[in-house]
């Protein structure tokens, strides 16, 4: 009876905690869609012409572009002084993890290849050195006063792709 | 309790006509056990009719000298824990010792130390606070990204797209029925961008491959795509106007693409 009582309560915590999870509703998900709506069909658009190239610097490229689509949509995010500091970690996390998980590793991948004898150096240092330029316009966008640049979340958007820059650079 | 508890404790009662309140209320709801008590209840009134031979003394004395010394079978009876036995929480802590008592004061103290240390030293660190909601399809779509500026191969790419194609469909499944805007004609198109610009282009660079190698790259597409057109059928049913156009040609769009595919597994080339 008493190892009844203790299970259900077991249960019941983990059923009240997983509940408790955010989950999205229907209306959220719409809501989100209708947001991003646009973005995703351009962001669509960059993995159509990432699937015709083999070559690692014109994906490298391509991501950049990608990349600084997303940025856009940060920027203009930011320029609001009543922006929502989730929108803004949200957008910032995605920037940072094309960069982690995309970006750099093409560019480590070319540098390799480079420091082997390619002839894709002046090319590459070029995408590196604009794509770090781009991560920097876009970073300073970030406020860093006021409601916004208090915000912990900004503040550690900020970290992040403080840290993407230097991936970038091959930090 | 379960029934051979009962039926074990009924074994034991003196007189099985008078039940304990606990055995009361489960042999009066269980057919098996009210047989039970019933035949315990005949074999005890049929006991005093068991012809009795006369015995002098002295074989009695040697009678219950021998039931004494006998081995018995069954020591213990198991029983059910009632609510005044020692099975209760109250019972137990009533019989602990005091070193016990003390023990798990001294546990209990340990874990609250433990807490309020770990409470103490993440507040004075600033921790950012959780995001409250994601775009989990923004979230895939970044990743599919990263994932083909990674690529190397065409099958990298397919898996790539086949999986973008699901993900555009659960997007659909969600939001189809409150969608009102064209935010299902969008969804749609990007469908129809990964199926056709993304997944059937690269699947048709598989021409130099043997059919049974295009089979391998391509099969898990194939059930994606069936999948999907199987879903939007689904959906379609008992979707909004707005909705059900949408989900009719994103039906089609899926069985198109599946028949693409197949049609390249077995030939290598897209059918005009």
């Amino acid at each position: 009876m008493t190892r009844s009582a203790y299970t259900l309560i077991v249960f019941a915590t983990l059923a009240a905690w997983a509940s408790a999870q955010p989950t999205p509703r229907a209306d959220d998900r719409l809501r989100l869609l209708q947001a991003n709506q646009s973005l995703l069909e351009d962001l669509l658009e960059h993995g159509l012409k990432l699937s015709q190239t083999g070559n690692k610097l014109d994906q490298a490229d391509e991501c950049r572009n990608a990349m600084t689509t997303l940025g856009r949509v940060l920027t203009n995010v930011t320029s609001d002084p009543g922006a929502d500091p989730d929108r803004i970690a949200e957008l910032s996390d995605q920037l940072s993890e094309l960069v982690t998980d995309g970006l750099a590793p093409t560019l480590a991948e070319v540098r390799d290849r480079v420091n082997s004898g390619s002839p894709d150096g002046p090319r590459l240092s070029k995408i590196e050195k604009q794509a770090a330029t781009d991560l920097q316009t876009i970073q300073s966008a970030l406020p860093t006063d006021g409601r916004l640049g208090q915000s912990t979340k900004v503040q550690a958007a900020q970290k992040k792709l403080d840290l993407a820059r230097k991936l970038i650079e091959g930090k | 309790m379960k029934c051979d508890v009962v039926q074990t404790r009924l074994l034991a009662l003196p007189d099985v006509r008078r039940l304990p309140t606990d055995l009361r209320e489960h042999v009066t709801g269980c057919r098996a056990c009210v047989g039970f008590a019933r035949g315990l209840s005949k074999l005890d009134a049929l006991i005093p009719k068991i012809p009795v031979p006369a015995s002098s003394p002295e074989v009695q004395v040697t009678f219950f000298e021998h039931i004494a010394a006998s081995t018995p079978i069954i020591t213990r009876f198991p029983t059910a824990p009632r609510r005044d036995s020692s099975g209760t929480l109250s019972a137990i802590w009533a019989k602990r010792e005091q070193w016990q008592i003390a023990a798990g004061v001294a546990a209990s103290l340990m874990v609250g130390v433990v807490v309020w240390w770990f409470a103490t030293t993440t507040q004075t660190q600033p921790r950012p606070e959780v995001v409250k909601l994601r775009h989990e399809l923004l979230n895939r779509e970044v990743k599919h990204l990263a994932a083909l500026t990674k690529a190397n191969t065409a099958q990298d790419r397919i898996a790539v797209w086949a999986n973008f194609a699901q993900e555009l469909q659960t997007e659909v499944k969600n939001v189809h029925l409150m969608a009102q805007g064209n935010e299902m004609v969008t969804l749609e198109r990007m469908f129809d961008k990964t199926v056709n610009e993304g997944l059937i282009k690269q699947a048709a660079t598989l021409e130099n491959l043997t059919v049974a190698d295009r089979q391998k790259s391509l099969t898990d597409a194939v059930s994606k795509l069936k999948a999907a057109e199987a879903d939007a059928m689904t959906l379609a049913n008992n979707a909004t106007p707005t909705s059900k156009p949408v989900l009719n040609r994103m039906a089609k769009t899926a069985k198109d693409g599946r028949t693409q595919l197949e049609t390249i597994i077995k030939s290598g080339k897209v059918a005009s």
